[in-house]
This record gives C-alpha cells, sequence and structure tokens, in this order.
C-alpha cells in the first residue's frame, strides 16, 4: 500500500491539555465540518478562550507554513510567527467570513513584505536540488511504499511562476476553493482555475522529466535490481495507458 | 504524437478534482498520477516541528487579550507571569524594530558614504543590488576592498560598535553581491558586525532587522550619483542597470 507520508505528531502529546472541547484532529480534512468547527472556534478565541486559539492554531499553522515555505523558503517561520502575532492582535477585529482566507491574506501581506524588504532574493530553493532530491525520494519512496515528501513536494510547486504557485497552494495547501482564493489573490475564480491547471500541467510535466532523467543518469549508486522500477525506463517506446484516475 | 505516461491534467475540471481531493485529504490510489501524490505530500497531515511556534503564538494571544481586557481581573498571579512572558517576546521582538528606529531617526547615516568615496561605493552599491542576475560581476572584484572605507568609521577595534556604526556596516554587507559576503565577514572590518549579531550566519537577518530599507537605500543613492559616474567609470554597469527593475518590478507586479 502507498501512503502519504505519515509522520504525523500525536497532538494530545504535544500541547498542554487542551481540555475536550478543541481536541478534534487539526489540519488536514478541510471539509465543511471541519469549516463548521473552525468558526465556532474563532468565536470562542475571539472571547478569549485559550484552548479555542490552540485550536485554531494547529488546524491552520502547518498550511500556512507551507504556503510560506514556498513564498519565503527558509524565513517561513519568523515570517509565520509575524502572521500569528498579527491574528492574535487582529483577532476581536475579525468579523466573520472565511477565516482560512483572513489568516492566509495576513501571512500573504507579512510575506510580501519580508520579499520587499529583501528583493534580491528571487524566491526559493534551487529547483535542480530539488529535482534531484525528487528522484531520491521516489527511489525510496517506491521501495518504502511511500510517496514524495512535503517538502520535496512545496519545492516543486515553488519553482512555478508566482501566480501558478499560489493559486495551487492556496486550493491544495491552504484548502480554499477557487471563488475564496480568488478573493485573497484579488483575481476572479476563473483566473485561479486556469493558473491553478497552468501549474499542474507544469508540474506534470517536471515530475515526468525528473522521472525520465533519473533512468539513464543514475549509474552511480548501487541500487537492487533496476527491472523492478517499471517507472521511467521504458516510458519513453512504451505508451502504455496507466490509469491515471482513480 | 508522443505519448507522454503523465500529461498532467485535461483541463480545469480534472485540476479542480486533483485539488480538491488534496484539499480535502483523501490519499491517493497507490497507482494514482505521481501528481496526485506530489499533491497529497503538500497537504500532509502535521509533521514534526511544524507546531514549534505553538507557545509563542498562545503568547501572543494572551498579551492581545491582557490589553483590552484589563478589567477582568482573576487569575492575578498568572498575570504577572504571562505579563513577565510578554515582555520577554516583546523585548527580543522588538529589539530590531528599536535598533531600525534608531537608525531611522538618524537618515543622514547611510546617506555619507557616497560623498567622500564616490566611486568605490557607488561601485559597491551597483554590483551588489543586483547580486542574482550574476551580470555584473566583472565589477565585482572591485567591492571588495571598497569595503575598506567602512571600518574606518567605527573606530577602534576595541571599542563595542554603536548602533550606527552597525548599521553603517550592514549597510556595506549588504550592498555585496551574495559571493562576497561570506568572504567579507572573514576580514577584521567585519568582525564588530558579526559579533553583534552573534555570529557570521546571523548577520544577514541581523541586518535586514536593522536596516529595513538597506536594499532599496543604496540602489536609489547609486542611481542618484550614477550620471557623474556611469560616463567614464561604469561602462559594464549598463546591463546591471537594465536588470534591476526589471527583476524588481517583476515579482511585485506579479504577486500582488
Amino acid at each position: 500500500m502507498v501512503r502519504v507520508e505519515v509522520r504525523s505528531v500525536d497532538l494530545r502529546d504535544v500541547g498542554h491539555g487542551t481540555g475536550g472541547r478543541w481536541s478534534g484532529d487539526c489540519y488536514g480534512g478541510n471539509g465543511r465540518s471541519m469549516t463548521g468547527e473552525l468558526s465556532e472556534a474563532v468565536a470562542a478565541a475571539q472571547t478569549g478562550d485559550e484552548a479555542a486559539f490552540r485550536f485554531l492554531y494547529r488546524s491552520l499553522q502547518p498550511g500556512l507554513l507551507r504556503y510560506l515555505t514556498a513564498l519565503v523558503g527558509a524565513d517561513a517561520e519568523d515570517v509565520a510567527s509575524e502572521t500569528w502575532l498579527q491574528i492574535s492582535r487582529d483577532l476581536p477585529s475579525f468579523t466573520g467570513g472565511e477565516f482560512r482566507a483572513w489568516t492566509v491574506t495576513i501571512a500573504r501581506n507579512r510575506a510580501m513584505d519580508h520579499l520587499r524588504r529583501q528583493r534580491r532574493r528571487p524566491s526559493l530553493p534551487v529547483p535542480v536540488q530539488a529535482l534531484s532530491e525528487l528522484a531520491g525520494d521516489a527511489d525510496t519512496a517506491e521501495r518504502a511504499g511511500e510517496t514524495i515528501g512535503t517538502e520535496t513536494a512545496l519545492a516543486l510547486i515553488a519553482t512555478l511562476p508566482p501566480r501558478e504557485a499560489e493559486a495551487v497552494l492556496l486550493r491544495a495547501v491552504i484548502g480554499l476553493d477557487a471563488e475564496t482564493a480568488g478573493r485573497v489573490l484579488g483575481r476572479r475564480a476563473g483566473a485561479v482555475r486556469t493558473a491553478a491547471h497552468r501549474g499542474l500541467r507544469r508540474l506534470a510535466a517536471l515530475l515526468e522529466r525528473s522521472d525520465v532523467a533519473r533512468s539513464p543518469g543514475q549509474a552511480g549508486t548501487a541500487t537492487p535490481p533496476r527491472p523492478r522500477t517499471h517507472r521511467g525506463r521504458q516510458a519513453p517506446n512504451a505508451p502504455k495507458a496507466e490509469p491515471a484516475d482513480g | 504524437m508522443t505519448f507522454r505516461r503523465s500529461d498532467g491534467p485535461a483541463d480545469r475540471a480534472e485540476s479542480d478534482r486533483l485539488l480538491d481531493a488534496a484539499r480535502a485529504g483523501r490519499p491517493p490510489e497507490p497507482r494514482a498520477d505521481p501528481l496526485a501524490h506530489l499533491l497529497a505530500a503538500t497537504a500532509a497531515p502535521t509533521r514534526p516541528g511544524e507546531l514549534a511556534g505553538e507557545e509563542q503564538a498562545l503568547t501572543a494571544f494572551r498579551a492581545a487579550r491582557a490589553n483590552p481586557a484589563a478589567a477582568e481581573p482573576r487569575r492575578p498571579r498568572l498575570r504577572v507571569g504571562v505579563a513577565a512572558w510578554a515582555a520577554a517576546l516583546a523585548a527580543t521582538a522588538t529589539a530590531g524594530v528599536a535598533f531600525a528606529t534608531v537608525s531611522l531617526e538618524r537618515p543622514e547615516q547611510p546617506a555619507p558614504p557616497p560623498v567622500p568615496t564616490t566611486a568605490g561605493r557607488t561601485g559597491a552599491g551597483d554590483t551588489g543590488s543586483p547580486s542574482q542576475s550574476g551580470a555584473g560581476s566583472p565589477s565585482n572584484g572591485t567591492s571588495g576592498p571598497a569595503a575598506s572605507p567602512t571600518p574606518d568609521r567605527t573606530g577602534g577595534p576595541g571599542r563595542p560598535a554603536t548602533v550606527q556604526q552597525l548599521t553603517g556596516l550592514c549597510g556595506a554587507y549588504l550592498a555585496k553581491s551574495e559571493q562576497q559576503r561570506a568572504s567579507a565577514l572573514e576580514t577584521p572590518a567585519f568582525a564588530d558586525l558579526v559579533a553583534a549579531a552573534g555570529g557570521a550566519d546571523q548577520v544577514e537577518a541581523y541586518c535586514v532587522r536593522l536596516v529595513p530599507e538597506a536594499d532599496p537605500t543604496p540602489t536609489r543613492s547609486a542611481r542618484a550619483t550614477r550620471p557623474p559616474t556611469a560616463g567614464n567609470a561604469a561602462t559594464p554597469v549598463q546591463p546591471t542597470k537594465a536588470a534591476t527593475p526589471a527583476r524588481r518590478t517583476g515579482r511585485p507586479s506579479q504577486a500582488g
């Protein structure tokens, strides 16, 4: 079985007794019930409920941090701290709407400020390195029954043109729908969908390229029997239609 | 026509489906497209370390509550602790701001460098700002020695550097290209700065905090002084000049 890199923390160990009310699992699962829970927690946090605020932090921080990692690289943690500082401060003034969008807007503004402060940095980690890591990752993953790591995935997304990267991140990582993501970015939902689609196509091409590049270029390492890796090698001349859908 | 194993999603609807699956946290099928796995990885459950700032955020939350809720008299002992926490946090968090404020109050401090050593300074500014472009590399060699005027202003090496001196050093440091920065920090000229920042690897972050406008400032002053110098000294500057605005406008307009 392939699993999505599950290295999650047991949140009950991390916290210092959040009390029963806000103890659900937090990041991930951005479904409707999740949104309802979130707005309950927002309301409680606005009245000063610390456990509720902690819940908000745990629900939103992973996504924010990953989004920021793609935007500002290694400084993501600092920018995330600034973001939470402002969230804490401005929480009373939040008047409803999509809280996720509100927080990610704050994070985005902080990131833009940060980038403005250090203009020389284009954006992100080295794409080439990310790609070679990806290749290694994919190999290991195949053996271990896992997939690409989060870091690698973010590094790859970060190589996209900014509009496309942001559209993909806001949709997949933050969990916004296209309309809400459009509001955050100041664009129409259709433009966000198009940007995300282009980004995904580009990512698919990147994955393809790293996959193909991997098989001829991998002479050095002592890998287990090559034929077993059924990706890459025969791909160019064996146009077999794999079930791409689920 | 070439068939590729994964062409990516065929249309926007398929992209939407992929993104929605990732956002809902549904794990992809074992044989699913690599793209689906990649997206799933970006939305993977919380990983160790991602919540490292939790207590800091909580502290900020309490501090923010403490102000408007001053009427609330409960848990006085805890609030003393909270106040101490908040004070400590505020002290660390705003130290940079305080420095920055001090440096802002003396706006002429970064300005003097161009005046006495126009050639050397301008050179440093030019090569520094487009450090990413690489086009400025021919003239890079000159700004290594160009740093030497700066330490003169720091006075004796024995004295602790003042904020103004550190600001100046930061300006000089930030004006350098990426490649030159590391080697510059090994020179005695920047020893004070390294000490103040708490290590060579901290210098960049320290300087960005200390001189928030460090990047624009040298660029602007370099521009201002360029017309006189550009004609005689810096012919190779021409391409870098073009590169700077291009890169600049590229980023914010796309992003914001």
